[in-house]
């Protein structure tokens, strides 16, 4: 998993002759010493075109070279024009693989194509070595077969993870977006960590996603094992909440409901009381098999005896007759009041949640209040004391006059009182929704039984119009009424066993999932997780020392668990830092990540590339420090190279006794070959 | 609102009684005292609720400053759910002004008059209320920081190029056109 630079190789063709420069890397400590404008930036600026990386610069797809490179060049006092001009760059990775990388600056070529050697053809001229083109800066180069991000993230042997963007489309974590955590440029580089983020890809997170992926935290899966749960969790939800739609529907023929069902699935199944179904019958929920008992056996009584003819059945006819209408008027009138009541708590409900939206709203405020307090009392205004900041009176914490509120309840207390009373309502709407359920339900079934009693009063209307020698129509009507209802309740059961089924199968998924949920770290943290920030930490604060950071004491400075960069007491630094204690934040978290990477296992280039590390605010004495650090790369085998302004002498003086290679140029970087 | 250590019931108890307080008190033989509790206040009366929602609507205004007719707009706006959502229907040109009815909450002066004491705002020209670096800084970093007056900011965003001075001025003006 790594990747050392070993070759850079500028040529310029020119009318007057081939100009250029090459350069080798050896491991460690490598110092690119030119004087401003001679074109050591331009070297760095070369290493990132030739990784394909410029978009690390900027959205815009111009050629991120100066001019020496693109239009002309200057030998002494003249301009000369620039013919034709490439990048050729030799790596080399963990396994010792080397690869040779052109690409063209201006020429006949297309500028998005990259040529590539499997070997290394730099140091190596005449070798015949297998020749690829991959092209970049087009979407897909990460994804696609040719692409050259995907190419050179093989080469390193990585694979990208897919991140989510701020549209809800998922795209792979461009290298551009990780190598600001390796490659600082000047011009940017050096606002702060990860300057050069690439914001306009709108990856969410990025900056996040970027380092949990260098440090290649556990905690990434985690998050992603979480979400797959919780979507696994959601489904199962609804597929119970569809069961059992199904289920009620299924009974709605017979009156019926089912009691014992959980309204979430259940881990635990068989339930301890298995769910059984009632049937609302005469003004009365009862167990479906004692009515179905029941009704068997009027049935088994009728079929005894013959039915009647419309002779023997009119008296009977004409008692019934008036106990149906009796009956019906009953039923009406109940009905009616039924129907009212159920109206009047539908309404009751509406006013329920309408307090209770404008009670979250309230419980956000406070929340809101709660933590900004935090804030005020970090900029140290004088209210949070309940003072006030002009005449230093006692200050009452409202905005209402002062006077008529004297002792408004503090936030906190304030947060209590409306959870309480959310907490109460959501209580009460409950109660109304299963109170409705239930009005509904008995109201359907006084209509059906209302809608029986009119078929009940036209037959036996029409019993005692008939001739009397044929059968009873009421008494067949009766014996038919009573077979089919038996038959839809059977049904029914058999229908709900079916489902009861279905309801097991859920229930043992939904068993899995929560143990699954249950194996996740609490914290979102594998215990090499904490190890890797633990040791970031110390590394960045040992090293903010050693540099002479000075602005805050720097073990108050903590890698934060939720955006793994330094914060301070839970802000990101910045507004309280000096210039050059910036960059030496920016020196000690970059380093850190990389003397780490020799340690835990993580997915770090184990190469850092700075331009012009030591910015004009640097201490002379804080750089030398951190030569003398970033020396110690050789001995884990990484590379660090620096490309600096700083004068030759200053340097020989600096990096006396370290082991390091300077690579100085007195003039021009470019120059004729 | 006041509240005996006897509890609600005993209220009750005393509306459906119709018993003078005399007698009452005179019926309870255990020793009792009133004692005054503290009231609960909406969060957005909280003085650090609204100064910080000031700073944001200045965040999210032109050269970070506005009227002071502006700010009550804007703070009459951001009230509720209702109110954002009107609001954001007329800047965007899909209500009518007669349908916005800004109110002029005195509470929004007082914690203009606190911003100021804190050194968060100050006044321009004697007509633009303005943030200081101080208050720049501080609204910043309220807007950046995450589970945090979200739904403010977000109508503050949704509306901020919209919400200008002259279409503010605009909910004050009638034409008449016949």
């Amino acid at each position: 998993m790594s990747l050392r630079l070993r070759q850079l190789h500028l040529r310029i063709q020119t009318g007057e002759g081939l100009f250029g420069t090459r350069i080798q890397f050896t491991n460690g400590l490598v110092l690119l010493r030119a004087e401003n404008t001679m074109g050591k930036s331009t070297c760095v600026q070369a290493i990132i075109y030739a990784l394909g990386l410029e978009k690390m610069l900027g959205p815009s797809n111009a050629i991120p070279l100066p001019h020496v490179m693109t239009s002309y060049l200057e030998d002494g006092q003249k301009e000369i024009q620039v013919l034709e001009s490439e990048v050729l760059l030799e790596i080399e990775n963990h396994k010792g693989e080397f690869l040779t990388i052109q690409r063209t600056v201006v020429g006949e070529r297309d500028t998005r194509l990259v040529s590539t050697w499997e070997g290394a053809r730099l140091t190596n001229p005449t070798a015949s070595l297998p020749k690829r083109d991959y092209y970049v800066r087009d979407p897909g180069s990460a994804q696609s077969e040719s692409g050259f991000s995907r190419k050179l993230a093989e080469f390193v042997g990585w694979e990208l993870p897919t991140v989510r963007r701020f549209n809800g489309s998922e795209c792979p974590l461009y290298l551009e977006a990780i190598c600001p955590l390796f490659i600082v440029e000047q011009k940017h580089g050096w606002a702060g960590i990860q300057a050069n983020l690439p914001t306009y890809f709108a990856i969410r997170e990025m900056a996040k996603r970027c380092v949990e992926f260098a440090l290649n935290l556990d905690a990434a899966r985690f998050t992603e094992e979480r979400q797959r749960l919780e979507q696994e969790e959601a489904e199962l939800k609804n597929r119970w909440k569809n069961l059992t739609d199904v289920a009620v529907t299924s009974l709605r023929p017979v009156n019926g409901r089912i009691v014992g069902l959980p309204e979430q699935p259940s881990a635990q199944w068989p339930l301890s009381t298995a769910p059984t179904i009632e049937v609302f019958r005469n003004g009365a929920w009862i167990a479906f098999e004692s009515t179905l008992v029941s009704d068997k056996e009027e049935l088994a009584r009728l079929e005894q005896t013959p039915v009647a003819t419309d002779g023997e059945a009119s008296v009977a006819a004409r008692a019934q007759l008036e106990a149906a209408q009796q009956s019906l008027a009953q039923r009406e009138l109940i009905a009616g009041e039924l129907l009212e009541e159920l109206q009047r708590e539908q309404l009751q409900q509406a006013s329920t949640e309408t307090r209770l939206a404008a009670l979250r709203e309230d419980l956000r405020r406070n929340k809101d209040a709660l933590k900004l307090k935090s804030f005020g009392s970090d900029a140290g205004w004088r209210l949070i004391e309940h003072v006030c900041p002009t005449c230093q009176q006692q200050l009452a914490d409202t905005l209402l006059p002062q006077g008529p509120v004297e002792n408004p309840m503090s936030v906190e207390e304030n947060i209590t009182f409306i959870e309480n009373q959310i907490r109460t309502f959501d209580h009460l709407r409950e109660n109304a929704v299963s109170l409705i359920a239930r009005k509904e339900s008995e109201l359907t079934t006084f209509r059906s039984e209302i809608e029986g009693l009119r078929v009940q009063i036209r037959s036996l209307r029409q019993t005692l119009l008939a001739p009397t020698s044929t059968p009873s129509i009421e008494a067949v009507r009766i014996r038919i009424d009573l077979e089919s209802r038996i038959r839809t309740v059977e049904r029914a059961i058999s229908d709900f066993g079916e489902t009861l089924e279905s309801f097991a199968e859920v229930a043992i998924a939904w068993r899995g999932v929560l143990e699954q949920k249950h194996k996740l770290p609490s914290d979102g943290f594998s215990s090499l997780d904490k190890a890797k920030l633990a040791r970031l930490q110390a590394l960045f604060r040992e090293q903010l020392k050693e540099f002479g950071f000075s602005s805050l004491n720097a073990d108050t400075l903590e890698i934060s668990m939720e955006i793994y960069r330094p914060t301070r007491e839970g802000f990101d630094l910045g507004f309280d830092l000096s210039a050059s204690d910036n960059i030496r934040t920016i020196w000690a978290y970059l380093q850190g990540l990389l003397e780490l990477s020799a340690e835990q296992p993580m997915n770090h280039f184990g190469l850092l590339l700075f331009d012009e590390p030591r910015q004009q605010e640097a201490a002379a004495l804080s750089f030398e420090r951190l030569l003398a650090r970033a020396a110690n790369a050789k001995m884990r085998g990484q590379q660090i190279i620096f490309a600096t302004s700083e004068p030759l002498a200053n340097i020989q003086r600096m990096t006396s006794g370290l082991d390091v290679q300077v690579v100085s140029f007195e003039k021009r970087v470019v120059s004729r070959l | 609102m006041k509240q005996s250590p006897i509890g609600c019931f005993a209220v009750l108890w005393i509306s459906h009684s119709h018993l003078d307080m005399e007698t009452l008190l005179a019926n309870i033989d255990i020793p009792f005292t009133f004692r005054q509790r503290p009231t609960p206040l909406v969060g957005d009366l909280r003085p650090v609720w609204r100064i910080s929602l000031v700073l944001l609507m200045l965040l999210h205004s032109r050269g970070k400053k506005a009227t002071l007719q502006k700010l009550h707009v804007m703070n009459s706006a951001c009230r509720s759910p209702d109110t954002r959502r009107d609001f954001l229907r007329y800047v965007q040109g899909n209500a009518r002004k007669d349908e916005i009815i800004p109110r002029v909450e005195p509470s929004l002066n007082r914690a203009l008059n606190l911003a100021r004491g804190e050194g968060l705002v100050e006044t321009e020209k004697g007509k633009n209320i303005k943030l200081t670096p101080a208050g720049l800084r501080l609204a910043n970093q309220i807007d950046k920081t995450s589970d945090c007056l979200e739904a403010e900011k977000a109508f503050l965003k949704a509306v901020e190029s919209f919400a200008t001075e002259g279409r503010v001025e605009d909910l004050f003006t009638w034409n008449i056109s016949l």
